[in-house]
């Protein structure tokens, strides 16, 4: 063949293809490398005293349980407040209100609630809701701020979910005389619950993780007691890792490591209940 | 590092008519070509030659397989996954799908046209031009002018565009915009040039002009053009291979096959009883 | 259930099935969508209240022009560029490494892997961003930053560099996701028309995709600097609570995240002028990350049309 003896290199389009392999793989080494040096350093100190222990001054004898304790009523409360709310707005959005300007609003908002950072959403909470209406820093507070946050979360993921029901099903109950809301709440809501179920996770997952805005709504790093109410200070996971991880002491930081062990065994086994409850409801539908 | 030299070649020029003599060696030969999309079977067994220096029009109704076929003439169809081909294709004698073969080297003997016009978009229509040469390193700059204008004129497009070369190349008309991706594949300076309806998108004026491009272009490129409009393959084609669910039919001169043909689902076809 | 007529004649099933129900549910899920409404107003109103009020002590020129920043001290200064250049400083950092990074995954993801390695590893890729910051901090300070003071000489304890580099690892996947979108959004037949006149893949990638996708990627990496500017955690632990005005990677600084973060936790009382530098601080972000975000959705839109 004529063009047979112009031989192409082929080097170049290799060393770009092991350049990109490397750029995917590279970052999942290291975090990695980061889980499995966690895990070393908390080695030492996890153990279920620490988790049914309180701080102390001592580092071996500090352990994690208001943190724990916060930070699952934070999120009980947190899904129970975000979750209408999220629903809600999402079934505006796709249902009744669609190409309406208040919908445009709303829309806009969201996206741009998306990108604000986190900490200003504890401004927020510390103006508002722990000033204005006098929650104090309480567990209720910073529900309701955590809430404010993965709202978008739950949104998003709601309407994702109600756009997977086929329009002829509603038309079918339209034909059969339904009203708009029967039947969004007898057909529609039931057929979208594994997609908004989905969302919820997600969004008790990030909660989970938050720190910034619980610390601007006040937080304590420092607590010897169980939340005892809706009005009560607290404390979470991810402020009582913070506060470790601030003290010089090299003991503090093993805490901290354990401390995130905890926090990620939390966010997985969450996760992985939700999956459960999801695949369970799916294969009913 | 081995020089390539850059040939230009002359001005084409025009004469009428130009069906080559028969026994002429073919440019491409194509031997019990069979084509797959994974399990689907889209070529049956083509054997046809492609002679030198003419047009070969495919034509058939929708699904039979041509742009498959054409497919297989530069190794594209190879790019779908699941995609698969056996059987043989010589290019002047070399067999192409031969293991040591590089299909991005054949893609430079054989060039392609498409169906939609596709020019860079983020290039001027001196970019674009310019992009097969520059794409497979072997523009030299000082020839870049040059190169540019003698690719435009063979194009039929000079005229319109000398004085905007640095405009992006998407903002011509789509006739132009056609004109422009020919030019570009003449760049290059290909033997083969396959063309995949390329006048389908396109209005009848700007139409009339490719056709009579085609005409020029003929006496220098051997072109195969694939086309769904049987009065095209008439107006300008020397030879025409009929395509039937991936069967090649028929495959004569263009004015027997239009006149007499040999097989009755040729006749049908043209007579317009199906497709 | 009961049969009823409504004042439009029209039958219903159902109990309290009529049109005054209807429009009392439709308006209380109305009232739910205005709670993102409410939420943004909020953030701005109160964000500007005590911005208002904090100006009204502080002139600004102070403000824009002091190269200091020491509220807390007796000597007060309330020059914003000091946690600005900290700010400005990590996020560099963060998206030198995750721009490289997120790129090349990116193409690798869209163009050269097959499509069960890409079903494996993107979503790989997207637990980067579902990671906890608090455990992206305690990584960039008790394990990066020790193992950089080997490499790099004179690098404190809190330095900009770690968690310039770990941030950079968490926004990896916002610039891989979007730049994906960006490379999927280029048409098909482009790239053919790159094939079809004899070139190699990697230089259709180098030459025609990657110019075509470039206003999507360049949305993508000021998508990513936003995350990075409003990253809290990662530098609040590890780069430090010095304001300073440094383009030094080695030294200690604060960000304004880290600031609010120092100023909750302190016992500064409400009200006073150092309080209101929370909210000062606080509208700076806001503007910064908002700025950054409606570019970003600006150059993806135009890219949209584009395609």
């Amino acid at each position: 063949m004529a063009g047979a003896a112009q031989r192409r290199s082929r080097l170049p389009e290799k060393v770009f293809r092991a350049l990109c392999l490397v750029a995917v793989i590279l970052p999942l080494l290291v975090l990695t490398v980061l889980l499995v040096d966690v895990v070393i350093d908390a080695s030492g100190r996890l153990s279920w005293s620490f988790l049914t222990s309180y701080p102390s001054r001592h580092a071996a004898r500090a352990g994690i349980l208001p943190g724990l304790v916060g930070s699952l009523m934070l999120i009980g409360l947190t899904a129970l407040l975000a979750l209408p709310l999220g629903v809600g707005a999402a079934l505006y959005l796709e249902e009744y209100g669609r190409q309406g300007r208040l919908s445009g609003l709303i829309e806009i908002n969201i996206s741009n609630l998306a990108g604000v950072p986190s900490v200003l959403y504890g401004l927020l909470g510390l103006g508002f809701f722990v000033r204005t209406l006098m929650l104090g820093r309480s567990v209720l507070a910073g529900a309701c701020t955590l809430a404010l946050l993965v709202l978008p979360i739950v949104i998003m993921a709601s309407r994702e979910a109600l756009r997977t029901v086929p329009a002829g099903l509603r038309e079918a109950c339209y034909a059969l005389g339904s009203t708009r809301w029967q039947a969004i709440s007898r057909v529609v809501l039931p057929m979208a619950f594994p997609g908004i179920l989905t969302g919820a996770i997600l969004a008790v997952s990030r909660a989970l993780g938050e720190t910034a805005p619980l610390v601007v709504v006040g937080a304590l790093t420092y607590v010897a007691f169980l939340p005892s109410g809706l009005d009560s200070p607290f404390t979470a996971l991810p402020i009582q890792i913070f506060s470790w991880v601030s003290r010089p002491q090299k003991a503090f930081v093993e805490n901290a490591a354990a401390g995130i062990v905890v926090l990620i065994v939390t966010m997985l086994l969450i996760n992985a209940a939700a999956v459960l409850l999801r695949s369970r409801l799916q294969r009913r539908t | 590092m081995s020089t390539t030299t850059l040939t230009i070649r002359n001005e084409v020029a025009t004469y009428p008519g130009g069906t080559k003599a028969e026994g002429v060696a073919p440019k491409v030969r194509v031997q019990a070509l069979r084509a797959w999309f994974g399990k689907q079977q889209a070529l049956q067994g083509i054997t046809l030659d492609v002679p030198p220096t003419a047009v070969t029009a495919v034509i058939g109704p929708s699904g039979c397989g041509k742009s498959t076929f054409i497919r297989c003439l530069n190794r594209m169809h190879e790019l779908v996954p699941g995609a698969r081909v056996q059987g043989e294709v010589l290019l002047e004698g070399d067999p192409i799908y031969d293991a040591a073969v590089d299909p991005v080297l054949l893609r430079r003997r054989v060039g392609m046209v498409f169906q939609k016009p596709n020019p860079f978009p983020t290039m001027s229509v001196r970019e674009n031009v310019l992009a097969g040469l520059r794409l497979t390193g072997r523009l030299v700059p000082q020839h870049a002018d040059l190169v540019v204008e003698r690719a435009l004129c063979n194009a039929a497009l000079w005229e319109e565009v000398k004085d905007r070369l640095d405009a992006p190349g998407a903002a011509l008309s789509g006739g132009q915009q056609q004109r422009l991706c020919i030019a570009r594949a003449l760049a290059v300076e290909p033997e083969v040039l396959l063309m995949d309806e390329p006048c389908s998108a396109l209005d009848p004026v700007a139409t009339a002009r490719i056709e009579d491009l085609i005409h020029v272009l003929k006496s220098v490129y051997t072109i195969v053009i694939v086309t769904h409009n049987m009065q095209q393959a008439a107006r300008v084609s020397d030879h025409t291979a009929f395509f039937l669910s991936g069967e090649l039919v028929e495959h004569d001169r263009t004015d027997r096959i239009f006149t007499s043909p040999g097989d009755s689902r040729t006749e049908d076809y043209i007579t317009g009883k199906f497709g | 259930m009961r049969l009823t007529t409504t004042e439009s004649g029209a039958i219903r099933f159902g109990r309290r099935a009529g049109p005054r129900w209807e429009a009392a549910i439709e308006g209380a899920l109305l009232l739910c969508g205005l709670v993102s409404v409410a939420t943004t107003a909020g953030i701005i109103l109160l964000l500007a209240v005590e911005t208002l009020a904090f100006f009204r002590e502080v002139s600004l020129p102070a403000f824009f022009g002091d190269t200091q920043w020491t509220p807390l001290f007796a000597e007060k200064h309330f020059g914003i560029w000091p946690l600005l250049s900290g700010t400005v400083l990590t996020s560099a950092i963060a998206l030198l490494v995750a721009f490289p990074f997120g790129l090349g995954a990116a193409v690798y993801l869209s163009e050269l892997a097959s499509q069960r390695v890409r079903a494996l590893l993107k979503p790989a890729l997207e637990v980067l961003a579902g990671v906890p910051t608090i455990v992206y901090g305690y990584f960039a300070l008790v394990f990066v930053t020790p193992v950089l003071q080997r490499v790099v000489p004179g690098l404190a304890g809190f330095n900009s560099l770690g968690p310039g580099i770990v941030m950079g690892i968490m926004i990896i996947p916002f610039v891989s996701s979007l730049s994906e979108d960006a490379l999927f959004a280029v048409p098909p037949s482009l790239r053919e028309g790159a094939y079809a006149l004899g070139a190699a893949p990697l230089s259709t990638i180098l030459r025609v995709v990657l110019p075509s996708a470039s206003s999507g990627i360049a949305a993508a990496a000021l998508l990513a600097v936003s995350r990075a500017v409003g990253e809290t955690m990662i530098v609040s632990i590890a780069a430090g609570q010095q304001p300073r005005l440094t383009f030094d990677p080695r030294v200690p600084v604060e960000t304004m995240t880290a600031y609010i973060v120092q100023i909750s936790m302190g016992d500064v009382p409400t009200g006073t002028l150092e309080y209101r530098t929370l909210y000062v601080v606080g509208t700076a972000l806001f503007v910064l990350t908002y700025v950054m975000n409606l570019a970003s959705r600006r150059l993806r839109s135009r890219f949209q049309e584009l395609t």
